[in-house]
């Protein structure tokens, strides 16, 4: 039995999802995926059969975008919603055509379940919700117990009104506004790869040697991936001919759920961007981790993000911007992206932590992934997740040279942290069809 | 399982060359299998690069929008009508119709974005006569000096996209047009001033004109000689 559908027909965009439709582009895609690497081959029909069955207990997913007068919304779907084939460059742009349709594609490949969200949607978590709930359903229809609870949803239950909640806007108590100054940060350079081409470098490490590292650094999984990212970067920057000493940043996503009571399972997350300023002088790795570490620790509680959360949600609150028409609305949130969003960081690394998986499920499901989609002009990216004993760090980049990814590599192989690597760049040799 | 040399990574047996650094995977005991299972699918979906076209648009109308508000205002607050913000305002109207159904138009033809730039510009010359109070000049001097080069520019135009001419005709073209617009020019000219209705000076220019346009016309049908300027010539 499926849950009774909403008689909701509409929803505003979430606070954070308001920019991601002024912002997007063909080479910034604001898209991202998660995958399940099955043990078995992918049945299509019953993966079919288990989105019919996963999507009425989503109801803010069954939603196509449209565009009102003043702000873009949601407007409930009732097409029927198609699994499809895996590609070799996922993370296809919304087109017109496809924003018609809904905001999210399920695709299969051989062994993997993958789900892609327009991040207007939802982020890592909720996405990783709703992949988690549907893998349930596809192994419930063969014959696997459905486990409900811990991140997956039952999808006999109906769905409720916390799970679709605006949380920004419940949560923030407008004490303190706080918008960090950044200067711009240095950017990667490199040749750009055709527009159809997504570089994707995925290793896996064990988790147990990822956390006795950080552990040996006392630091957190988080700190130490990014330290090392952030070392790397600073190497690449005073030794790859760049000419130039601006700060080197990443951007790390946080999920802010673990400071609030809120189930929504729509977009809850902030940034924190840990960052060196090479002006300064030089840095060795033990120096970055222990900016990194000292600055994640200082940025990341409750306080701090409520006044960030704070500063996002003030100018919707605004009255001269609310009724502002959406296309002036939209030139004035890509100025603003422009100048205080992508162009304040290197690159990003967004870590979806730890994602639990029940013993009937683990017994099916390899492992798990997680990857961004290409930013404008921050040509790599980085997304790690960890699921069965295995952390899985896959960079996608628009970038042809692999640089950052080799250096990120090689220095988790030296900090005794072994990696296996796949990619799916076979355009060198024969080609993609 | 084959690690690279280099980069001391363990690799998938469908690796020909380590993704990091290229290195080939040289491995006597398990060489580079082409049968193995790919980690990723080789089908590229196809992804269009996109322009938004209506976001330019929108943005041209609201650029062009204000200052036509404001002037309008402004005057209006002053003179308690329009005056002088009409010719602002036509000005700005006749900018947007040049530029904006480029944009919005689905399907953008010839006719579709040229003629009603040239609607708004005779549009634009009458509201300057209307304000004026002076239409003597509108009916025989600026109707016919708008729409005989607006013809003449949209024939070529539609010749060239149609690929009716190619190469050195269209120079050829261009200049049997202006050639002939000059002799036209004159022509209304001297109606308008009351005299004699004949060519007189514009055959000086119309003459050569023609001459170029038969050199054109030559070269275009020798395919020896455009060989040979493209060879010297080229940038």
């Amino acid at each position: 039995m499926t849950a009774q559908p909403s008689a909701r027909t509409w929803y505003r965009l979430d606070n954070a999802a308001k920019i991601y439709p002024a912002i997007m582009r063909t080479r910034h895609t604001t898209v991202f995926r998660l995958a399940a690497l099955m043990r078995a081959p992918v049945n299509p029909d019953q993966l079919q059969q288990a989105l019919d069955l996963t999507l009425p207990r989503f109801p803010q997913f069954a939603v196509r975008l449209r565009k009102g007068i003043f702000w873009y919304y949601l407007e409930t779907c009732h097409k029927p919603a198609l699994v499809e084939e895996d590609v070799n460059n996922p993370l296809r742009p919304w087109s017109r055509a496809d924003a018609r349709s809904y905001l999210f594609r399920v695709r299969y490949g051989d062994r993997r379940i993958a789900v892609e969200f327009f991040h207007a949607l939802t982020d890592g978590y909720g996405a990783s919700v709703f992949l988690r709930t549907l893998v349930a359903a596809y192994l419930s229809l063969q014959g696997v117990a459905y486990p409900a609870g811990d991140g997956i949803l039952d999808v006999r239950d109906a769905p409720t009104e916390a799970e679709r909640e605006d949380a920004y806007r419940r949560f923030s108590n407008f004490k303190v506004i706080l918008r960090p100054r950044e200067s711009r940060a240095f950017r990667l350079q490199g040749t750009l790869l055709p527009v159809q081409q997504l570089s994707i470098i995925c290793g896996i490490c064990p988790a147990d040697q990822v956390s006795a590292a950080a552990r040996r650094f006392k630091v957190s999984v988080t700190e130490l991936l990014v330290g090392v990212y952030l070392y790397q970067l600073y190497q690449i920057q005073q030794q790859g001919g760049y000419h130039t000493e601006r700060p080197v940043r990443v951007s790390v996503p946080i999920n802010v759920r673990r400071f609030y009571p809120s189930q929504t399972v729509r977009n809850f997350a902030l940034y924190a961007n840990p960052g060196i300023e090479p002006a300064y002088g030089s840095y060795s790795f033990e120096e970055v981790l222990g900016l990194v570490h000292h600055f994640m620790r200082y940025t990341i509680n409750e306080k701090y993000l409520n006044a960030m959360m704070c500063a996002n949600v003030a100018p919707e609150k605004s009255l001269l911007l609310r009724i502002s028409p959406l296309p002036i609305k939209n030139l004035a949130m890509r100025l603003v992206y422009t100048w205080t969003g992508e162009s304040r960081f290197t690159s990003t690394v967004s870590n979806l932590g730890v994602v639990n998986l029940p013993p009937e499920m683990a017994a099916h499901v390899e492992r798990m992934e997680f990857m961004l989609g290409p930013s404008r002009y921050n040509p790599v990216n980085c997304a790690v997740i960890a699921a069965n004993s295995q952390v899985v760090i896959q960079f996608s980049a628009t970038m042809e040279e692999t640089d950052p990814q080799r250096a990120f590599f090689r220095h988790l192989v030296r900090l005794g942290i072994p990696v296996r690597v796949e990619s799916n760049r076979d355009w060198d040799g024969s080609g993609g069809e | 399982m084959s690690y690279c040399v280099h980069c001391g990574v363990e690799l998938d047996r469908s690796e020909k060359r380590c993704p990091l650094c290229q290195t080939e995977v040289i491995d006597p005991r398990e060489p580079f299998d082409e049968q193995a299972v790919r980690p990723y699918p080789r089908r590229l979906d196809p992804i269009t690069r996109q322009i938004n076209r209506r976001f330019v648009g929108s943005l041209i109308t609201i650029v062009l929008a204000f200052p036509a508000l404001l002037c309008g205002a402004i005057d209006f607050s002053q003179a308690g009508r329009l005056t002088w913000s009409a010719y602002v305002v036509g000005a700005l109207v006749l900018v947007w119709s040049w530029t904006v159904p480029y944009f919005l138009l689905r399907r953008r033809t010839l006719s579709g974005v040229f003629i009603p730039g040239v609607l708004a510009l005779l549009s634009y010359l009458f509201l300057i006569a209307w304000l004026q109070q002076d239409l003597s000049w509108y009916l025989p001097l600026a109707l016919p000096l708008i729409l005989m080069p607006s013809a003449l520019i949209f024939l070529i135009v539609y010749l060239v996209i149609r690929r009716l001419i190619r190469g050195f005709a269209i120079p050829a073209a261009i200049l049997i047009a202006a050639g002939l617009l000059i002799v036209a020019i004159e022509l209304v000219l001297k109606h308008h001033a009351g005299g004699p209705v004949s060519p007189t000076w514009s055959l000086y220019a119309m003459i050569p004109c023609l001459a170029l346009a038969t050199v054109c016309l030559a070269i275009a049908r020798r395919q020896a000689i455009l060989d040979e300027i493209k060879r010297r010539l080229h940038l």
